[in-house]
């Protein structure tokens, strides 16, 4: 094995930046190398020089372990909290509940898990491919959404039991999404803001997400079950107009967002933005 | 030495020999392995990674020497008033622990 190879299979198991990345692979790769200098003229072959240089290094399991806790010790707890959530959820909604959902459901689940397990690893990957990992993260919400469609056969405490686990894995998918953005967001202007800034922006980034996505999900839904009708053109048009405002607040949405992380003054008006949207959909959702 | 007790000391160990000069990482691991005559069962990985808690607590920073590819330590505001804190802390330690001592043997 060579010392850049060795580097990287201990660097892999970090959540870290490309900066960082490139930072500790080229400040670590000088050192290992200047140490097997070291031994080479102690008179030691290259093989043995590298053999005892890794040695004195450490196991590439345990140096990743204590980088990647003194880094990010939040995302490690995280992966293991979504994953046995996962788990909890698909055990308990297969097993509980009367009708139950399809068998492909909770093997979809029990999958997810043992990726998200092997995240914990490989987590070098969700900092460099956030966007994977957030198609990830929305695979979870998508089967937790199907969960949900199950629940409301269960009665009693079993029913209480089951929205209180359905809670605690909505949590953990939240949880893991927020993580990368709050302690090693890949956004420059996000990277830039104070810790309480950044909380407050992903807060606000979060919860106008869930809602008008939700709202927009809502209608969508309401036109697909209700609202289309093969027979009658006019009255499905008619439906379909009902789409306009949610998509239009969606489409503001997302352009604030996009906005936001174009330049760092952007990122107030963005605050201001989203919370007149949010205004704007529990006024139309009361009225 | 006990694992736990070192856990305890090592913050300490590091900064107060980055306190004495500002050094690159492998200098700093290095000159702690010396001077402990391999009393120290601990990997220079986690010591590696321990300078990097450290420096994510903002108690150290660092720079890169621009000929030698290596980024060199030294302690900030913050890392000095911490490890004058510790220190006083230990010595007041050690100082009951000694008289402690003291006590007993006077006592015999």
């Amino acid at each position: 094995m060579t010392i850049e190879s060795y580097v990287q299979q201990i660097l892999q198991r970090v959540e870290i930046s490309k900066r960082q990345h490139y930072d500790l692979t080229t400040e670590m790769t000088t050192y290992l190398e200047e140490k097997k200098q070291h031994y080479k003229q102690q008179g030691l072959s290259e093989e043995a020089a590298l053999e005892r240089t890794f040695r004195d290094f450490g196991e590439i399991e345990a140096v990743g372990k204590s980088l990647s806790t003194a880094l990010f010790p939040q995302r490690r707890w995280a992966l293991w909290y979504l994953a046995f959530a996962a788990v909890v959820y698909a055990v308990l909604v297969g097993t509980v509940v009367a009708v139950k959902p399809p068998l492909i459901w909770s093997i979809l689940l029990c999958v997810s898990a043992l990726i998200s397990i092997a995240f914990i690893r490989k987590q070098f990957y969700i900092a460099h491919y956030r966007g994977l990992f957030l198609l990830f993260c929305s695979m979870h919400i998508v089967l937790w959404a199907i969960g949900i469609l199950y629940l409301d056969q269960a009665q009693g405490i079993v029913l209480f039991m089951l929205r209180g686990c359905s809670i605690l894995y909505l949590g953990a998918i939240i949880y893991n999404i927020c993580l990368g953005a709050l302690y090693q967001p890949i956004i420059q202007q996000y990277e830039a803001l104070s810790f309480k800034k950044r909380t407050f922006t992903i807060m606000i980034n979060a919860i106008s997400g869930i809602v008008i996505i939700s709202y927009f999900l809502l209608f969508v839904a309401g036109v697909w079950f209700f609202g289309i009708d093969s027979t009658n053109l006019t009255y499905t048009l008619e439906s379909l107009q009902m789409l306009v405002i949610p998509t239009t607040m969606l489409c503001c949405w997302f352009a604030v967002i996009m906005a936001s992380k174009l330049h760092r003054y952007m990122i107030p008006v963005s605050w201001v933005i989203q919370l007149a949207l949010l205004c704007a959909v529990v006024i139309r959702f009361y009225s | 030495m006990d694992k736990e007790q070192l856990r305890g000391s090592l913050d300490l160990l590091v900064l107060s020999r980055i306190l004495q000069q500002q050094n690159y990482g492998g200098g700093i691991i290095q000159d702690i392995l010396r001077d402990s005559n391999e009393q120290l069962e601990i990997s220079e990985g986690s010591l590696y990674s321990l300078l990097k808690r450290l420096e994510k607590k903002q108690l150290i920073v660092s720079h890169w020497e621009s000929t030698q590819r290596r980024k060199y330590y030294q302690l900030t505001k913050k890392g000095m008033f911490y490890v004058e804190q510790k220190l006083a802390d230990w010595r007041l330690l050690n100082q009951l622990i000694e008289s402690a001592i003291g006590e007993d043997k006077h006592d015999d």
